[in-house]
Formats: structure tokens, C-alpha cells, sequence
């Protein structure tokens, strides 16, 4: 296959305008047929990529293409953002570079580490077993630490090069508290997780179940959350809550790597509100103020203006005034029942 | 009965409020006020292209009468003399006061995609969860406006709004939970927005205006968003628009009552920003929610002073209703006078709803809290 030599101009992960030089090799397997991968190589430095693009250029499956690819460059935007260039994630994929609005939309990423862990992952032995595991929890952590959920965890988005693993294709990833725009169909999905803002405990499930298959070497998902009460006791205790109906109600990535005995250390996320709280509390300060100056009473509004924001004074007087007479009816009326005049 | 029928007077749901006895109204394009008469009703000739006198008395079956009107204008008079010839659809004469919503910004700002993708998604429907359903009020205008909306979902480019012109963009009619209501767009250039005429169209519009809506390009007030500095956008300055606001403003206290929205457009260039990451990707809700909307004032203003956009920080104390949004008209970026892919409104109604509630068509404890 002729290789094609194409000039890309984009954006780099911050933003900033950028271009590349790639050589586009041959096609292989996208995660979902909306959208195309091409591996290509760099020709600044000769390291190879993937390059992301959409399937077609037209018609009614352009939206949902779009938003497979938009959610990707989303997601790994916010962590390369988020995390310092030396502490990256090395469990999950990394960007180079992106475009979102011209005729052809990509994104450009370092190629994935190892394959893809179908069936191969199944046969491993213990020790890797549980690298396996704690490789795909701890890129869960990663992107839990910045508010990101992966929804569409599976043994094919999953890379294992024989001693680490990486967690890829985010096509379907959102934030937490989103609702979702695009379908995933998979039988790794934890079946509360279409109807419900995206949650941790979505990714939770579905690596649960992952690590179930590769600790019971077990080829086909059941039909419904394992059974653990028949597990060996180490899988037992390590997913004991993860196939809870609600995601609220699983444990959370790191506490499954605790369970594995593996230090978690914190993550070093920038924490994105620092830099908006000024900002913030400027406007709660404005409103305040503006608020005040209203005053109690005058809600300086057009017709079909709000209520009052704070309690009138007047209000709180004549219930005070209108509290003192009742009771003066009632004790007048005591008196004189008690008196036999009534 | 000779004469034709009675054309009974007042609106339906008793929505009719500042109507004074002598059947005065607010003309929404020549903002006079003028005494509404049908002793001369006009239809309009497509193959003549223009206007023509109708007579209906010679029509005896009430139904027919009915749908004869609904289809005629009438000629306003324009008292004050001071604006091209121009006739107003009898719907008008059938529904409440007019929300008069002026559009203020500078050309580049996005207002003419922003106008055109709000009232598209509007007719199309998208606000049926608030109990809106929006129609147009004046078939003839609305050929206009439908050539920006074909050219608009087709991908192309619209021409930006020219100086020296105040004009209605756009005449609907709002069906909501209050009743109905005339609601007609104003489209202001920013620079326009300044022109001392009190007396005259703009000066009536400042007074007639029951809301604004006003529209900035964030690369315009930020130097450091700017993607591709045009010649326009080097020269490092202020935001003319809202300075002329401003002043506009200290010189008419009274305009703070009016309830008012800033609005982001084109936050398509901030979509993987955060926090406008998030709020582009929600969908237009379809409950009223006061606090969401202040949760994204709240983030549109601390944006702002991020950024130190001072002027637009300003609106924000100068209103005593006021929201602020990320939007963008299209979704992506321009391509040359194109969007290849299509147009992708995000958000767009958002500020519409906000001044709906604002300005009472929607009621209720929740729109009231709207904007405060």
C-alpha cells in the first residue's frame, strides 16, 4: 500500500495553532464504525501515531461521528491540561494534536502501547493478571481525578504489551454529572449507566467485570453480574460492591487498589477551579452588592419583577401586630368565659 | 350589514397591557405610537411585489372574513414621519404588547448567526417544553429572514449587520403559558447603539425596547483568543460596543430595569475550555431553572475576569436582570465563508428563554428568580 505523505493543521493539546508533517500508513481497526484510524508516522521525529478522523464527510451519521470524535479530543484535552507533561498518565493514550472545524476533522495520537487484549489476556499468569488489573484501575483513577468518566471500558479498549496495560479509545468518555450524547454498545456497560449522568462507578462495573473474565479466564461475558459468592475468596473480597445496582454505591477505583495492596499515590491533577474561584467569587461579591443596593422592598424590576430578596421589615411587624390582637381576642374571650358572661 | 363584519378589539387570554383607550399601539418597526385603524386593509401581491388595497365588506361568511383578515396589513402612519414606508400584519393587532428585543454588538460579534439559529430553532419547536410555540407574524418579512435561515443550514456564511440600520430583523408571534405576544428582534450595530437622536428611531427604541440581548465575540475582547488575527481584530482596544452602551446607559438610568443578557457567542473557539467544555455540552434544558442560570452567569463572569473584560464584567452591576451565556450560533468554526460540515447550534435559546422569564411571558416562582 502507497503511503501518503499529509500536511495537518491543527491545534496542539493547549490549544495553540500547530502543524505536522505525517506519513499516513495503513488503516487499522477504529473502535466504532462512525470513525476512521490510520496509523502514520511523524516526520519531525519518526514516532508513530494514529490519526482519528470520520468515516464520512456527509449525511445523517455525521452528528453522532462527530460527537464520538469530539468527546475524544475533549477527554484527552482535559488530561493533558490537567496533568504536567512528567506525570502523565501512562495508562492512558496520549494526544499530539487535534482540529475540530474545518472539512476533515482529526485527532492525532501517540500509538497505543501493545494490542489490543482480547482474547490474548485470558491465558496470563498471575503476576501479570494482577499488573492487568491494576494498570486499568489505575488509569481509572486517573480519570476520575479529573472528572472524567470512560464509559465504554471493554477488553477491546484495553492495551496489554505483556507488563503494563492501557486504557484507550474515548470516544464515549464524558464528564462526571454529563448525560450521555452518543450510544455505546457493549455488554460491559453496567445496564443503569445509558438513563444516568455519567458517574465513576460506571467505569467501575465494567472493569469489575473485565477483571472478573481475566482472573476466571472466562472468553463470553454471562448474562448479568457474576455470581461472587462461588469466587475464589481474593476475587470475592476484591470486587465485593463493584456490581452494585446504583453507581453511587461502588467503590471507587482506588479503593479496589488498595484492596489489590498497591500504593495509590495522589493524584497530581491541576486542580481547574483554582484558577476560576477568583473569578467566582468576584460575581457573588457583584451580586451582593447589587442585591443590596435593590434594597429590602424595592425589587427594581419591571413588571412580574421576583419578590423581595431579603425579609421586609414591614412584613415582620404586622405579623407582630396581628399576632398581639389574636391573643388579646383570646384572652378577652377567656375572661369571659370564665366569668359566665358567655 | 353593508359595512362587513366588527373586528372585535382586545387581545385573547387578556394579555393586552399597555394599550391606552384611544387603541393606541407601539408599532415594532417604526417604535411610534399609532392609533390602529382598519378602514384600509392591504394584501400582498407576490407578482406585483408589493402591497395592495383589499375590500373585505362585500365578504358575508364570518369564517371566511376571519381568514381573509388574518392574511392583511395594514399601513402604519408613522406619525414621526421618519421611517420608509411599511406595513404591520393584523396579527400584531391580535396579541399583547410587543417584547421589542434588541440585538447589541459590533459586526464580527456572530449576532446576524446567532439571530438567525435562535428564531430557527424557535419556529422549529425547541422551546414546546416551556410551553412556547413561536410563529412568524408577518409572512412578508419572514421570506426575508427565511433566505439567512436556508443560506445558515445550508453552511454558508451570513453577511454581518450594516451601520446606520435599526431595523426589525424579525416579527414572531410567542404563544406561551401567559397568553400571546408579539415578539420583534432588533438587530443594532453596536456602534449605532451610541447615535444621540432622542426623538428619533433609536432614541424611541431605547425607550420602547422591553429587552437586550447583547452580543460579543470572545476573541474581540480577549487578544489572547484570537485564532487567526484578522486586520480588524489587531488593533488591541476596548469593546466599542459595550463602552457605547455604557455611556448609553449612564445617561438613562431608567434603561437598568430592562432585563438584559450577555451573550458569548462563538464559544465554539472555547469548547474544550474548561469550565465552557461543560456547558456547551449540555443540552437547552427543558424545566426553568434560575440557579442554572446563574451558575452560568456566575462562570461566564468569572471567564471575563479571568480575562480582565471589564466592560462586560460592567453590564452585569448596570442591569438589575441579567444573565450571561456561552453559546455558539454554529457550533465550529468558520472555513472561508463556510461551514463545511454544517452548522451545530449550541445553546442558543438559552438566552431567549431567560429573557422570556424576565420579562413575565413566562411566570411562575422560578421565572421570577430569573436573572437576580
Amino acid at each position: 500500500m502507497a503511503a501518503t505523505s499529509v500536511a495537518l493543521t491543527g491545534r496542539g493539546p493547549t490549544g495553540r495553532r500547530t502543524e505536522w508533517e505525517v506519513v499516513i500508513g495503513e488503516r487499522v481497526t477504529s473502535p466504532d464504525p462512525l470513525l476512521r484510524t490510520d496509523r502514520a508516522t511523524l516526520a519531525e521525529d519518526g514516532r508513530t501515531v494514529l490519526r482519528r478522523t470520520l468515516a464520512m464527510t456527509d449525511g445523517d451519521r455525521l452528528e453522532p461521528a462527530e460527537r464520538l470524535l469530539d468527546n475524544e479530543i475533549r477527554a484527552l484535552t482535559r488530561l493533558a491540561n490537567r496533568y504536567p507533561a512528567q506525570h502523565y498518565p501512562a495508562g492512558l493514550p496520549r494526544l499530539i494534536g487535534y482540529d475540530f472545524d474545518s472539512a476533515e476533522p482529526f485527532a492525532l495520537i501517540d500509538d497505543y502501547r501493545g494490542e489490543a487484549a482480547t482474547t490474548s489476556v485470558l491465558h496470563l499468569v498471575t503476576e501479570q493478571r494482577t499488573a492487568l488489573a491494576a494498570g486499568l484501575l489505575r488509569a481509572l483513577a486517573d480519570l476520575a481525578a479529573v472528572d472524567l468518566v470512560h464509559g465504554a471500558i471493554g477488553l477491546a479498549s484495553i492495551r496489554w504489551d505483556g507488563e503494563a496495560a492501557q486504557l484507550v479509545d474515548l470516544g464515549h468518555a464524558v464528564a462526571v454529572g454529563e448525560l450521555r450524547r452518543t450510544r455505546v454498545d457493549s455488554p460491559w456497560v453496567a445496564p443503569d449507566q445509558p438513563s444516568s449522568p455519567a458517574c465513576p462507578g460506571d467505569d467501575v462495573w465494567a472493569a469489575g467485570l473485565v477483571i472478573h473474565q481475566v482472573f476466571t479466564a472466562r472468553d463470553k461475558l454471562d448474562a448479568g453480574p457474576p455470581n461472587l459468592t462461588d469466587e475464589q475468596p481474593f476475587l470475592r473480597d476484591l470486587l465485593a460492591g463493584v456490581f452494585a445496582p446504583s453507581a453511587a454505591d461502588r467503590p471507587s477505583a482506588a479503593d479496589l487498589l488498595r484492596r489489590l495492596a498497591i500504593p495509590v499515590p495522589r493524584p497530581l491533577a491541576l486542580d481547574a477551579d483554582a484558577a476560576f474561584q477568583p473569578g467566582r467569587a468576584q460575581f457573588d461579591l457583584a451580586r451582593r452588592d447589587k442585591l443590596r443596593a435593590a434594597g429590602p422592598g424595592e425589587s427594581a424590576t419591571p413588571a412580574g419583577g421576583p419578590p423581595a430578596p431579603f425579609p421586609r421589615a414591614v412584613d415582620s411587624r404586622v405579623y407582630r401586630l396581628v399576632g398581639v390582637l389574636g391573643l388579646l381576642v383570646v384572652v378577652v374571650g377567656v375572661l369571659l368565659l370564665v366569668f359566665g358572661v358567655i | 350589514m353593508a359595512a362587513g363584519f366588527e373586528h372585535t378589539s382586545g387581545a385573547p387570554n387578556g394579555t393586552g397591557g399597555g394599550r391606552s383607550p384611544a387603541n393606541q399601539m407601539l408599532c415594532p418597526v417604526c417604535l411610534d405610537y399609532i392609533e390602529w385603524r382598519e378602514d384600509k386593509l392591504f394584501e400582498w401581491d407576490r407578482p406585483e411585489g408589493k402591497y395592495l388595497l383589499v375590500d373585505l365588506s362585500n365578504i358575508n361568511n364570518a369564517t371566511r372574513w376571519v381568514e381573509k383578515r388574518s392574511n392583511c396589513y395594514i399601513r402604519c402612519p408613522n406619525p414621526a414621519a421618519d421611517t420608509a414606508e411599511h406595513y404591520l400584519p393584523v396579527s400584531l393587532r391580535d396579541g399583547g404588547t410587543p417584547i421589542v428585543i434588541g440585538l447589541v454588538g459590533e459586526g464580527l460579534s456572530g449576532k446576524t448567526h446567532l439571530l438567525t439559529a435562535m428564531i430557527m430553532l424557535a419556529l422549529r419547536g425547541d422551546l414546546g417544553p416551556l410551553g412556547l410555540t413561536f410563529t412568524p407574524a408577518d409572512r412578508v418579512r419572514h421570506v426575508e429572514f427565511k433566505g439567512n435561515m436556508d443560506r445558515f443550514r445550508a453552511g454558508w456564511a451570513l453577511n454581518a449587520t450594516s451601520h446606520g440600520r435599526i431595523d426589525p430583523a424579525e416579527l414572531l408571534i410567542v404563544d406561551g403559558p401567559t397568553g400571546r405576544r408579539p415578539l420583534v428582534f432588533f438587530d443594532v450595530a453596536g456602534e449605532d447603539f451610541t447615535r444621540d437622536d432622542r426623538g428619533g428611531r433609536y432614541g424611541r427604541f431605547l425607550l420602547g425596547v422591553t429587552a437586550l440581548i447583547f452580543v460579543e465575540d470572545p476573541a474581540l475582547t480577549i487578544p489572547g483568543l484570537r485564532p487567526n488575527p484578522t486586520p480588524e481584530h489587531r488593533q488591541a482596544r476596548a469593546n466599542d460596543a459595550f463602552n457605547a452602551a455604557m455611556n448609553r446607559l449612564r445617561a438613562r438610568p431608567e434603561l437598568r430595569s430592562v432585563p438584559a443578557a450577555l451573550v458569548l457567542t462563538k464559544s465554539d473557539r472555547l469548547r474544550y475550555e474548561y469550565p465552557i467544555d461543560g456547558w456547551l455540552r449540555r443540552a437547552d434544558d427543558t424545566v426553568l431553572d434560575a440557579e442554572d442560570f446563574r451558575a452560568e452567569t456566575r462562570d461566564v463572569y468569572a471567564f471575563l475576569a479571568q480575562h480582565d473584560a471589564r466592560a462586560a464584567m460592567d453590564l452585569f452591576r448596570r442591569f438589575d436582570r441579567f444573565t450571561m451565556h456561552f453559546v455558539s450560533a454554529t457550533g465550529v468554526d468558520e472555513d472561508t465563508g463556510r461551514f463545511p460540515r454544517g452548522v451545530r447550534p449550541t445553546r442558543v435559546l438559552r438566552p431567549l428563554a431567560a429573557l422570556l422569564a424576565m420579562t413575565g411571558v413566562l411566570d411562575g416562582a422560578e421565572a421570577r428568580k430569573v436573572g437576580i
